[in-house]
């Protein structure tokens, strides 16, 4: 991984490609047991999930011993001894032991973490839960002497899925063809305006094969960053066997679309959203058993969890069958807490009141639970998914359930921009948070009072003279914010691919990062959370009185 | 190769002064054709530049010897920090030299107060001055004030 300084006394080359193999695969393999554990837990008596587990825990003791890896080999063997004790049904599958074997996975996964950072093993040992493993053991027939026996017969697809038809490359190579292709792209475009502008014929014939391979060409790369949906949510299945037992809820989850391909990178930013939503629906959303049977709805509660593409983005949808929102409260808690005066939340539809949920300390839960917690809220997922430049929507029925839906763009780099000017430089800025674009004229007539953020001003752009003619009014709306973004005049619009920031200006809350412009230059992407904030009271200006 | 790129140094002029860049550091070196300004970058941070098709900070050497902002174009030379690529602006290249050529300056000798942070020291070439630059601390610097 770049970025970091290279470490010393790290393993020859060769065997840092092994080791990097090794960890890769045992992260997904770790990933499918997690699921096939959760399966193995509620119907003890169906084979497969513990063969499965089975085979990944002694596959991964097999490469330790080959690579020299003592203490996960130790961890690994402890717990394929466990999973053996399942298997030869000497052993019930109590939640106790179940979570034992979790525990181990969660240990094996932490110190694949540390091998990752350090091209070694951790120091210390495990001996903790080793102990553990061998008194839940102890209480009944001896320590089982053949662990080295895996599923007999059953070599069948599970094993390998696709592997032969697929092939293991570094995502930084995949980045650089990216970026390859992005420059060959705009240095296309940049010649097919030269051809149109002399109107050249022959130039513009021999041009059409290059436009239409580099388009594909594009496309394809983008095709290969993506990972299904389903990687993100292999991680449920054990959140909610976690949730059952601490919210004493009953839970089903029904996962839908897991073949669904969404760029890796979108694919990580969104995993958290995603429990945190899930998380939500079981602590807010579905009811306790008792009050879930005098409704007459079943004992068991069920959270879906869906996605599919829908033009250019993907849409992930969490819905539950739980007790729906309580907009009566949601309406008193927003005047409690001052978002919206008492007189005007009368005035309010339900839909303007639901959309407090996600306003900064907000939180519906009565009590603080330890599954929700206070702090992160809704307001944060919203921002997350903004920030990669998706929408979050819902609707709910009261008794009936709420569905929350995640809108997300397929490749996170690919985002429709506006090209602002201010103090004779340029800015992109996403297309989706802004609303209307006004003139200065026109803005000062309209009679909306909004804040008024100078593009300019804030970045201290010293301009000369008063605005020019051209100037613009953006109307935005971010973070819960509706601002006036102003700017000396609005240029163009371009479809472009984010770049992260350079290190230098990390954390700049302005800047959601970079991108090329289609004839070549540089760009700086606004981001329009951090402008919103430029927005908020103590920078406000009322749009009426700028001058 | 005739010798190994470490033993090697790049000269560069900034203002009045001669500078130096260990070579084994120095990816590329190119007229960047424009420098997109970056507004509420750190001290020395002189922008963004587009190098086929990857975005580079670029530096000004300038800026964080003290000096005053120069006139005219800049030449930039390419270097990377961990994956990250940099480009540091010159108002001009030198040539190649080798290490070895490097005198040691008698006593006393110092360079500037603002250089001495980001050199390796000062020495004698061919009878005038020149700074070795410490890639590393320099590009410290931005990172430091951010």
């Amino acid at each position: 991984m770049g970025g970091e300084a290279p470490g010393c006394g790290r393993a020859p080359a060769a065997m840092d490609d092994l080791l990097r193999e090794f960890l890769t695969e045992t992260v997904d393999n770790l990933n499918v047991a997690g699921v096939e554990l959760v399966r193995f837990e509620r119907d003890p008596r169906e084979r497969e999930p513990l063969d499965r587990i089975f085979r990944i825990v002694h596959t991964l003791k097999g490469s330790c011993g080959f690579l020299k890896l003592p203490r996960l080999e130790t961890l690994a063997h402890a717990c394929e001894g466990l999973l053996g004790r399942f298997r030869d049904e000497a052993f019930p599958a109590t939640s106790l032991s179940v979570s034992l074997v979790f525990e181990s996975l969660d240990r094996v996964r932490a110190i694949l973490v540390a091998l990752d950072d350090d091209g070694r093993e951790p120091a210390g040992d495990d001996m903790d839960l080793i102990a553990r493993i061998a008194t839940l053991s102890a209480k009944d027939a001896p320590p089982v002497p053949n662990p080295a026996k895996p599923a007999v017969g059953k070599s069948g697809p599970a094993a390998r899925p696709a592997s032969d038809r697929s092939i293991r490359v570094g995502s930084a190579l995949l980045d650089d063809l990216m970026r390859v292709s992005g420059e060959l792209v705009r240095a296309r475009d940049r010649l097919a305006e030269l051809a149109g502008r002399r109107g050249d014929a022959e130039l513009a014939r021999c041009l059409a094969p290059l436009i239409h391979a580099a388009t594909e060409l594009q496309h394809d790369i983008r095709r290969t960053r993506q990972q299904p949906v389903g990687e993100a949510l292999a991680v449920l299945p054990r959140l909610i066997r976690e949730l059952e037992s601490k919210l004493g809820k009953k839970l089903t989850l029904c996962v839908d679309g897991v073949q669904t391909g969404l760029d890796r990178r979108v694919l990580d930013l969104v995993q958290e959203s995603l429990t945190h939503m899930v998380r939500n629906a079981a602590d807010h959303g579905i009811e306790p058993p008792a009050e879930r049977v005098a409704v007459g709805k079943p004992e068991m509660g069920t959270i879906s969890v869906g996605a599919v593409h829908e033009g250019g983005d993907v849409v992930i949808a969490i819905s539950d069958d739980g007790r729906g929102l309580d907009l009566a409260g949601v309406r008193a808690k927003a005047v409690e807490k001052g978002f919206v005066p008492a007189e005007k939340a009368g005035a309010l539809d339900d839909r303007d009141i639901a959309r407090f949920i996600f306003h900064p300390g907000f939180s519906t839960a009565a009590r603080v639970t330890k599954v929700s917690g206070r702090g992160v809220g809704l307001d944060v997922v919203r921002d997350n998914v903004e920030r990669i430049g998706g929408a979050i929507d819902f609707t709910t029925e009261r008794g009936r359930g709420t569905r929350f839906t995640i809108r997300i763009p397929l490749a996170l780099s690919v985002t429709q921009i506006l090209v602002v000017s201010a103090g004779e430089q340029r800015f992109a800025i996403a297309q989706r948070a802004v609303t209307q674009i006004l003139s200065m004229e026109h803005a000062r007539q309209s009679g909306e009072a909004m804040p008024l953020v100078v593009l300019a001003d804030v970045l201290a752009l010293g301009r000369q003279a008063p605005a020019p003619s051209d100037a613009a009014v953006l109307v935005m709306s971010a973070a819960g914010v509706r601002f006036g973004l102003c700017v000396d005049a609005v240029r163009d619009a371009q479809e472009i691919e984010v770049s992260p920031l350079p290190s230098v200006m990390r954390g700049e809350p302005l800047y959601a990062g970079c991108t090329i412009l289609g004839d070549g230059d540089v760009a700086l992407v606004l981001d329009p959370n951090g402008l919103a904030d430029c927005a908020r009271p103590a920078s406000a200006r009322e749009a009426g009185a700028a001058s | 190769m005739t010798a190994a790129p470490d033993t090697r140094f790049l000269t560069v002029i900034v203002a009045d002064g001669r500078y130096g860049i260990r070579l084994s550091r120095v990816t590329d070196m190119f007229r960047p054709r424009t420098v997109t300004p970056l507004p509420r970058a750190p001290k020395g941070i002189h922008g963004l530049i587009n190098r086929r098709g990857r975005v580079v900070t670029a530096i000004s050497l300038r800026a964080c010897l003290g000096l005053p902002a120069g006139e005219g174009s800049h030449y930039a030379i390419g270097v990377v920090r961990g994956a990250e690529p940099y480009a540091l602006l010159a108002d001009a290249p030198g040539e190649i030299c080798a290490l070895s050529a490097l005198e040691p300056v008698p006593g006393g000798l110092v360079c500037r107060a603002s250089a001495a942070e980001i050199s390796e020291g000062v020495y004698g070439l061919d009878g005038t001055l020149l700074t070795l630059l410490d890639v590393d601390r320099l590009l410290g610097l931005g990172r430091k004030a951010a």
